[in-house]
């Protein structure tokens, strides 16, 4: 782990994440409609993901082992570290741009602030 | 293999001529739709894989200074029988480069089993295959890596894939094509690139490409190939450019700004030449900032100049045919018999002409039509007007001849000695040579005349 999941890789996890617990032969079902994949492509990857600790892959049931919000997470903070220099503010800034936020998200945003602030 | 290789030969010079013509109008052409400029490869493709042509005048083939014999009815520079003439002769149509061609070629050489020209032309053919399965090879093998690397590629709609491993978007397949693009494009970015690959598939252009990399292949050795495929490749690009970009309102700044983010993005190899995409970035880009919607009067002219490009380039020259023989054309007949090999004869007579002739045509036949006979015409000044005849047969005839008195003679050809194992037929001829001059009354052919002309030429044995 730890590792940048890439693009396709990223889109197979959903696909666990989506369904899981799931068996392998679905996972093959469902990468073949939604991805468009072979089913050799679809066990050369789910191989290399339970390799990297992604996945595992017990008895034939494919269950994700990193939550989707751990790898969201991961992702923003490596976005907001290479694009702003790792300055939330720097970053929230420019998402809202000249855009308004209503009551409720601002509400919502200032629990997480409270909820994340130190000491 | 060595008839296939001396055709593809004269094939691909011919193409060679052609596609200097067509390099030359397409600077004309630079300001014209590119559909124009795109066309006029279709000539060069017909020129590369079609042997024979139709005949006109205006064909660009007539600036070559040529022989007859090499306009009619595919073009033939090198003959296909140069392995066996006794002294081999190209014609690319230019004389400096045809004397010192033909100068280097070596001559036959009459008691070794294979003339030297022989294995020239059979190493030549050899390494001539060998450069197409190279070809061939990476060809397949960079398709081969392409497509492994492209198994993860994801499906989005249609025919359309992303993959994070293509850096600019291209097609790849022959009966389903996909058209595969980087992830991460803005929906505009991605809007114009799809219409510019749907447009390619539309039109087939994958499959184009394929035919002229087929093309390509068998005449790798020809460096005005490699350019007319890259020219071509680009051609084709432009085209389908203009066609997103008249598409609509100004587009031309989104446009090219997006072929730029592709251009600049270059850490994964381009794809092989079975695939293609995105290829001299920055001339698309300059034309199409320069575009805008054509005038008619362009337009009109543009398709006009390729259409007159095209047939010119096409055809091949007139060749006026052969005067037919009539009755009272003046004709001195010279039956022959039992010549040795290597031996030539003076035949009983003589030519007189009293202005310079284009044509004397002579019509030969003799019994063994398995060997080589050589006919000559000599001057009073031992200048010597000659050809080599084989398969028992022919209607030719000697050109440019100036007035004066010839002697003729023929020889049994040394040639001939080296065959002695494989012919079975005698290795003397006899038979038969008529000189004609149709249509000249006031020529005269007499006889026992210019027997003083060959007293004169006695001494000098004709060579």
């Amino acid at each position: 782990m730890g590792q940048k999941l890439c693009e396709s890789d990223y889109r197979f996890m959903c696909v666990i994440w989506d369904n899981e617990p799931l068996s392998s032969r679905a996972l093959v079902e469902q990468c073949a409609a939604r991805l468009g994949w072979k089913k050799s492509t679809t066990y050369t990857t789910l191989k290399k993901l339970c390799d990297k600790g992604y996945a595992a892959n017990e008895d034939t049931i494919v269950r994700a082992l990193i939550p989707r919000e751990e790898v969201q997470a991961q992702e923003s903070e490596r976005f907001v570290e290479r694009a702003f220099a790792g300055s939330l503010p720097g970053f929230l800034a420019a998402f809202l741009g000249g855009k308004t936020i209503s009551e409720q998200e601002a509400a919502e945003l200032k629990r997480l602030i409270d909820a994340h602030r130190e000491g | 293999m060595e008839a296939v290789f001396l055709k593809v030969l004269n094939m691909s010079l011919t193409a060679g001529y052609v596609i200097l013509a067509v390099l030359l109008v397409r600077l004309l052409l630079r300001r014209a739709p590119k559909k124009y400029s795109y066309a006029l490869w279709s000539v060069v493709a017909f020129r590369l894989c079609c042997p024979v042509s139709f005949q006109a005048v205006f064909s660009l083939l007539s600036l070559l200074r040529l022989d007859r014999a090499a306009a009619e009815p595919a073009m033939t520079y090198i003959p296909t029988d140069i392995g066996m003439m006794a002294t081999p002769r190209v014609t690319v149509g230019i004389p400096a480069v045809d004397a010192a061609l033909s100068a280097s070629l070596p001559a036959a050489e009459p008691m070794t089993s294979a003339n030297p020209m022989q294995i020239w032309i059979f190493v030549g053919a050899v390494l001539w295959c060998a450069g197409m399965a190279a070809m061939l090879l990476y060809a397949l093998v960079s398709y081969a890596c392409l497509h492994h690397r492209l198994r993860t590629a994801v499906w989005m709609e249609g025919n359309v894939w992303r993959s994070d491993r293509v850096c600019s978007p291209f097609i790849l397949g022959v009966f389903r094509p996909r058209i595969y693009i980087p992830f991460g494009l803005s929906d505009e970015t991605r809007g114009y690139v799809l219409a510019h690959e749907q447009f390619h598939l539309r039109r087939l252009d994958h499959i184009v490409r394929l035919l002229a990399f087929l093309l390509l292949t068998v005449h790798w050795f020809n460096p005005l190939c490699h350019l007319a495929f890259s020219r071509m490749t680009r051609d084709m690009e432009m085209r389908c450019d203009e066609q997103v970009l008249s598409g609509g309102e100004d587009r031309s700044k989104p446009y090219s700004l997006s072929l730029l983010a592709f251009a600049s993005n270059r850490r994964l190899p381009s794809p092989g030449p079975l695939a293609f995409g995105e290829s001299g970035v920055k001339a698309r880009i300059r034309n199409i900032l320069c575009w805008k919607q054509p005038k008619r009067w362009v337009t009109v002219l543009a398709a006009v100049l390729c259409v007159a490009a095209l047939a010119v380039c096409a055809a091949n020259p007139f060749v006026e045919p052969e005067p037919p023989l009539k009755e009272g054309d003046p004709t001195v007949n010279f039956p022959f018999a039992d010549l040795e090999p290597g031996e030539s004869i003076w035949l009983d007579g003589a030519v007189i002409l009293t202005e310079e002739l284009s044509d004397v045509a002579f019509q030969i036949s003799y019994e063994q039509s398995g060997l080589t006979v050589d006919i000559g015409l000599v001057a009073e000044d031992g200048t010597t007007y000659g050809t080599s005849v084989t398969g028992g047969s022919a209607n030719q005839a000697i050109e440019r001849l100036p007035a004066g008195a010839y002697a003729v003679f023929l020889r049994n050809s040394e040639v001939n000695l080296q065959y002695a194992e494989t012919v079975t037929e005698p290795l003397t001829v006899t038979g038969a040579i008529a000189l004609t001059w149709p249509g000249m009354d006031e020529l005269t052919a007499e006889r026992g005349v210019a027997h003083a002309a060959q007293e004169f030429l006695a001494e000098t044995e004709p060579v």
